[in-house]
């Protein structure tokens, strides 16, 4: 049976990926007191690079982004494209192992090894890759909602705190460092929806591919909106700059009476249902490359190799957290540009040029979406 | 049989968690010396001098309160000094509980950030940690003495400091607004002081001030009734009382305004090349004492009365205002930040001679006092023959 | 799960009990031959020989096996019209005559194949043989003595019928036709169980039931190969999707009310003869926390208790573990005066927080399975009294913590309240426990990731098993974590019920 996805399954994947590992790292932090603007530029500078991702997807009905590389640029280029998108897919999943292991490393178990972390993390995230992307969307429509209320109790339960000066002075040291940092926010985690080109395919037949990626831009992009600013809020810019996990440390300061206080684990747990969602897609995708470069038939028996692999990348990556936290800042950026603009926009002009050739027959390129009775996709 | 391997597999995956526990950051609660406050002294020879107040919790029962030990430790830096306690066949202190840290004088003369960054650094100490500053010779000596309610010093000054809101004589100051007003740009940091004084039963400590930092070094002390002035100007008044003295013919009354709410706003000005601030103050209150026995029937009287205190407290907030000026130099009062805020291109020139700019600034200050009822009784209580 | 099906077939057994092919002859004592060659060495069975006064040229014989049998009945249907009538005058020793004229007896039929007539001897049939016949008639005279029809102990309610199921199935298959008297219920008759010979019915509503699922589980039925099904938990066992989960993928209730209901969703019942319990599928994790009393009540009341009893499973599966990862790894979660008030407990313990948990979780456990064995209110006393005086000598000889003790008793108690899903929550608890102490919270936070995810995996005859909670669409929640009222609940889900969604006002 081939796995199909429910649109509301695919948006709230894709919205909790999009918040991942964003929900403590702060991106963009160059911006200081004008984050909110920066995300507002990076939320519209995603929604155009978006609109070329939906396009790949909806030429091509059905299939991932791999068989597009391949359809579009030929064996020999496409499985060039392949490996570099593949890679990508694989480090990022890397890094989020890695940011979660820093993470639960520095705030509270200190003298735990790193690799346990890691290794606990993606016995887990591979138990979800071996299974169909369909029950990742079923775990997380339990888990959504909670997460959801989880920060919203946060954000209230701290609005006593807020200060609402800290958003002054506005553009204090002009446009430059706001562009700067929405750029680093684009990058990092707006545009990283690109490793979903490798799973659209699943979308059902009904649902709208554009639907998905906008829905899921608003959510994460407000959630993740309303994170940074309430961490500003809340510790002011000095204080925010200087914290590695700003809403994390945002959250030791809520005390409400002498009993509701110390709740900064709820941000942990948020941190680790998405965090473990976005792993699981990137080793989806990853698998799903893989396994089209070697003609693997069933991908998901090799998510267990890869994902250990990613493992044990994500512990060597970097010799440690002041490194990974320099690196997602100065170098990150540029290393997801071919990733994230240059490959998706190749694809897109090839996949144009390639489907007016063919011709009007368009749809012969979709797929039928295959058997779906037992599917609660197409139950409504 | 793939499934009987798969199912031995997972019970050696569960026997080996099970003899991973109790390794690593397994720690018991009752291994933990758990620290209520710390005392932050210089030693005789630069090296910091440390004293714990720990919860004594090893004679503790159910029936009787909890008492508190007091241990000291010597290190060059915080954390040395915190491992060298270990040896001393102590075990390992614990500070995700810590809600107090006192700075001696010298520390804070020195630079408090040099210890306030272990407190936000390390993953223990909550970022909401109380700082305060002693007056007296040492801040170790503090905790040395009973306090009157609780048997923990330390939880005493936060139940303390708890109540401010409803007091605003004091402004607690929790580590990461310190390091906000330190690294804030035109704002000076102030942290809340402590002195000994007698009691009915003895000696006992207050908060009986307010530090007043430049950067991040100490430059003096204001007391108790400038520190509710100054909680004024820093809009963190929530309750507390104003006292107007009204003169009459039968010589000085007095009368007790408790407040309600108040609101204060800070409002650069900016004028031919000259930054002057304009403090508005909003107090709501009702007359809480009347013990001169004014007559406040008739719109006129209750202006009058108004109008004093509105005018006493004028005259207080420039009185504090101008003694931090000329005494300390240092903005306390953040006027710097408002300017930084709601005028940023002027911040921008003015930035580097601040100081001296504070040093004379004008100030005009509005205080609104709003006075809602008065009380239960209608009249002043008569006073027959 | 081609693995389990795998395993499954190597443990069929080929070794047919009954299987000589042997017929019956003329010779009257040869046939009783025949049969006591079966039942060699069994005691229990009667052979008596008798004949018409009148004409007694022709011999009769009945096998029969004591206590099986209804003694009244055989005397009356069967010795007494042979012995006492007139026979007709076309007798002649045919066997149809006395089937059609002398035996009074609602079922009857003639037989003449041995390993058949064996099985309704067994089955507590008499057998009726005649000289100079080859031909036999197994007459049935079934009649045992069997409980009466009482509340089951285990569903309780205080509102709603108080019947429940007994062993025999046809009795338990008339309370629920008596439900549901509609030609749409059919009951479909399976012989399972190579030794026991199990009568197992497949109970459904025809006009409802989603056929994929009937079909998988006559298919998933007939395969069976089994000794002997001595219960429907056996049934359900090697019927089971996920037979290596903790959680059931099968449901099971003793009231035949509930299975009614059930079965007007469109699910399929499966009762088997000499089990008061029957199989509810598919089965859905939300069943675990209904009880058909929800139905009954006040809708306010009802959501209210449901909420209560999904979190005293939370607070079961999750209090020891949080007790242990707060404790020993998250102290700073704690409020400042309970972290005292936690820690001067724990003075003088000797063991370390997570022996002490898992000690006294083992040691409830024990309470409890003894509490089982013996009289239910003999055992609830004894589980409370055990754990109470254990606990307060235990905590005043400073072995335990008073803590653990508090925190042990709540997740026991809590537990009481989901009886069903205890196997797993016991399960659960031990998890949770151990990863409390090896990763702290975020071992528990995995573990309870794990666990949702293997819930969302789940499938129950091809229906998912978190099916309502997971669609992202309102209207399947009205009747999970709360009861809406009735008329909000009148459609089917479309994945149980066949195409037939409407509840109320439906068209026969």
């Amino acid at each position: 049976m081939k796995e199909v996805i429910s649109e509301k399954q695919a948006i709230i994947i894709m919205s909790t990926y999009i918040i991942g590992s964003s929900a403590i790292l702060s991106a963009g932090s160059q911006a200081k007191q004008d984050i909110w603007i920066a995300y507002i530029i990076a939320m519209v500078m995603a929604s155009i690079i978006i609109a070329v991702y939906g396009r790949i997807s909806s030429i091509y009905l059905g299939k991932n982004i791999y068989e597009i590389m391949e359809l579009v640029f030929g064996k020999v280029i496409g499985k060039i494209f392949l490996l570099s998108f593949m890679c990508y897919s694989f480090t990022l999943g890397a890094l989020v192992i890695r940011d979660f292991a820093e993470f639960v490393k520095i705030v509270s178990l200190p003298t735990t090894p790193l690799c346990i972390f890691a290794y606990s993390a993606v016995v887990l995230i591979i138990w979800a890759a071996r299974e169909s992307i369909e029950v990742l969307g079923r775990f997380l429509s339990i888990f959504f909602p909670i997460y959801i209320l989880m920060i919203s109790t946060v954000t209230l339960l701290s609005s006593s705190l807020f200060e609402f000066d800290n958003l002054k002075p506005v553009l204090y040291d002009g446009f430059k460092p706001v562009l700067e940092a929405s750029y680093s926010i684009f990058t990092f985690p707006f545009a990283e929806v690109v490793v979903f080109l490798s799973i659209m395919g699943n979308l059902n037949k009904n649902g709208s591919i554009y639907k998905v990626y906008y829905c899921s831009l608003l959510i994460g992009g407000i959630v993740l909106f309303v994170i940074a600013v309430r961490s500003l809020l809340v510790l002011g810019v000095p204080s925010k700059l200087l914290q590695y996990f700003p809403s994390y440390t945002s959250t030791r300061t809520i005390r409400v009476g002498t009993f509701l206080q110390r709740i900064e684990a709820s941000i942990a747990i948020v941190f680790m249902i998405s965090g473990f969602t976005k792993t699981t897609v990137c080793l989806h995708a990853a698998t799903k490359g893989l396994a089209h470069l070697f003609n693997i038939k069933n991908y998901h028996r090799i998510a267990a190799p890869v994902g250990i692999l990613m493992a044990l990348y994500s512990l060597y990556m970097y010799g440690d957290a002041v490194k990974m936290s320099e690196w997602t800042a100065e170098i990150y950026p540029y290393y997801a540009i071919p990733h994230q603009i240059i490959y998706p926009v190749l694809v897109w002009i090839a996949a144009e040029i390639k489907s007016r050739i063919t011709g009007k027959n368009n749809a012969t390129l979709t797929e039928d979406t295959g058997n779906t009775e037992l599917s609660e996709s197409n139950s409504s | 049989m793939n499934s009987l391997k798969k199912l031995l597999t997972l019970l050696y995956v569960i026997l080996f968690i099970m003899l991973c526990t109790a390794c690593w950051d397994y720690r018991e609660v009752d291994r933990l010396t758990i620290v209520a406050g710390i005392a932050i002294d210089k030693a005789y020879d630069d090296d910091l001098l440390l004293t714990f107040e720990v919860a004594d919790l090893l004679g503790a029962k159910s029936d009787k309160p909890i008492k508190s030990v007091i241990m000291e430790s010597r290190g060059e830096t915080f954390m040395s000094a915190i491992r060298n306690i270990l040896s001393k066949d102590n075990p390992r202190l614990y500070f995700g509980h810590t809600t107090v840290a006192i700075l001696s004088r010298d520390i804070a003369e020195e630079g408090a950030m040099k210890v306030v960054d272990f407190l936000l650094r390390d993953g223990e100490p909550r970022l909401n940690i109380n700082l305060f500053v002693s007056e007296e010779e040492t801040a170790s000596e503090l905790f040395k003495y009973k306090p009157s309610l609780t048997e923990l010093f330390s939880v005493e000054l936060t139940n303390i400091m708890d109540e401010q809101k409803n007091l605003a004589k004091a402004i607690p100051v929790p580590a990461y607004k310190f390091v906000n007003a330190v690294s804030g740009e035109g704002i000076s940091a102030v942290l809340p002081s402590l002195c000994i004084v007698d009691n009915a039963e003895g000696k006992t400590v207050k908060v009986c001030g307010t530090a007043i930092f430049k950067e991040d070094r100490l430059q003096g002390f204001i007391s108790g009734e400038d520190t509710f002035t100054l909680s004024f100007i820093l809009d963190e008044v929530k309750g507390g009382v104003i006292v107007a003295k009204k003169d009459s013919e039968t010589g000085e009354k007095k009368v007790t305004l408790e407040i309600l709410d108040s609101k204060t706003e800070i409002k650069p000005v900016y004028s031919d090349n000259k930054i002057s601030i304009e403090i508005n103050i909003d107090v709501k209150a009702f007359l809480n004492e009347n013990m001169g026995g004014i007559e406040l029937k008739g719109e006129d009287r209750r202006a009058e009365l108004k109008k004093c205190a509105e005018e006493q407290m004028n005259v207080r907030i420039k009185e504090l205002i101008k003694k931090v000026q000329e005494g300390y130099g240092a903005d306390i009062f953040g006027f710097g930040n408002s300017v930084y805020k709601n005028m940023p291109k002027v911040w921008k020139e003015k930035k580097d001679e601040w100081g001296n700019i504070f040093r004379d600034l004008e100030v005009t200050v509005n205080t609104n006092i709003e006075i809602k009822h008065l009380g239960l009784l209608l009249e002043p209580i008569k006073i027959g023959d | 799960m081609k693995t389990i099906k795998d395993m499954k077939n190597k443990r069929r057994l080929r070794n047919e009990s009954i299987n000589s092919k042997k017929a019956l002859n003329k010779s009257l004592e040869d046939n009783v031959n025949l049969f006591m060659e079966f039942f060699k060495d069994d005691d229990t069975v009667s052979v008596r020989y008798f004949s018409n006064r009148e004409q007694d040229m022709i011999k009769f014989c009945i096998i029969y096996i004591d206590g099986m049998v209804d003694p009244e009945t055989v005397n009356r249907n069967i010795l007494q019209p042979i012995i006492q009538r007139t026979f007709p005058k076309n007798f002649y020793g045919n066997m149809d005559v006395v089937l059609e004229q002398i035996v009074i007896a609602n079922n009857a039929e003639k037989l003449c194949n041995v390993d058949e007539l064996v099985v309704r001897i067994l089955r507590g049939e008499s057998v009726l043989l005649m000289d100079k016949s080859d031909e036999a008639i197994a007459i049935c005279t079934k009649g045992w003595k069997s409980r009466s029809i009482t509340e089951p102990e285990n569903e309780k309610v205080q509102r709603g019928p108080k019947e429940g199921f007994v062993e025999p199935v046809l009795v338990n298959l008339s309370m629920i036709r008596r439900r549901l008297p509609t030609p749409n219920l059919k009951f479909k008759k399976l012989v399972i169980g190579v030794q026991s010979k199990t009568d197992v019915y497949v109970c459904y509503l025809d006009n409802i039931v989603n056929k994929q699922i009937l079909d998988e589980l006559l298919k998933r039925l007939k395969n069976i190969s089994y000794d002997g099904i001595l219960s429907t938990g056996t049934l359900g066992e090697l019927i089971e999707d996920a037979p290596y989960s903790c959680f059931d993928t099968i449901g099971s209730t003793e009231r035949p009310d509930t299975a009614a209901a059930l079965m007007l969703t469109g699910r399929i019942i499966v009762l088997a003869d000499g089990s008061p319990t029957a199989l509810t599928l598919p089965f859905l994790f939300e069943e675990y926390f209904r009880s058909n009393e929800d139905y009954y009540i006040n809708i306010y009341f009802s959501s209210i208790s449901r909420i209560i009893r999904i979190l005293s499973f939370i607070i079961t599966v999750l209090a020891p573990g949080l007790y242990v990862a707060i404790l020993t790894f998250h102290q700073e979660m704690v409020p400042t005066p309970l972290l005292y008030s936690l820690s001067a407990a724990r003075e003088g313990i000797p063991f370390p927080t997570i022996l002490e948990t898992l000690g006294l979780l083992f040691v409830f456990e024990i309470l409890r399975e003894a509490g089982l064995r013996i009289t239910l209110q003999m055992g609830q006393s004894i589980s409370i009294l055990g754990a109470l005086v254990l606990g307060t000598a235990a905590v005043d000889a400073r072995i335990v913590s008073a803590p653990v003790i508090i925190v042990v008793a709540i997740s026991g108690l809590t537990g009481m309240m989901t009886l069903k899903i205890k196997g797993a929550s016991i399960i659960i608890r031990l998890i949770m426990v151990l990863l409390a102490g090896f990763l702290g919270l975020y071992g528990m936070v995995f573990g309870i990731m794990a666990i949702v995810f293997h819930l969302c995996t789940l499938r129950s005859f091809g229906v998912p098993y978190l099916l309502t909670l997971t669609s992202l669409k309102p209207e399947m929640v009205l009747d999970t974590a709360i009861r809406a009222p009735i008329w909000f609940l009148e459609k089917r889900i479309r994945f149980i019920a066949g195409e037939n969604r409407g509840h109320i006002g439906e068209k026969e």
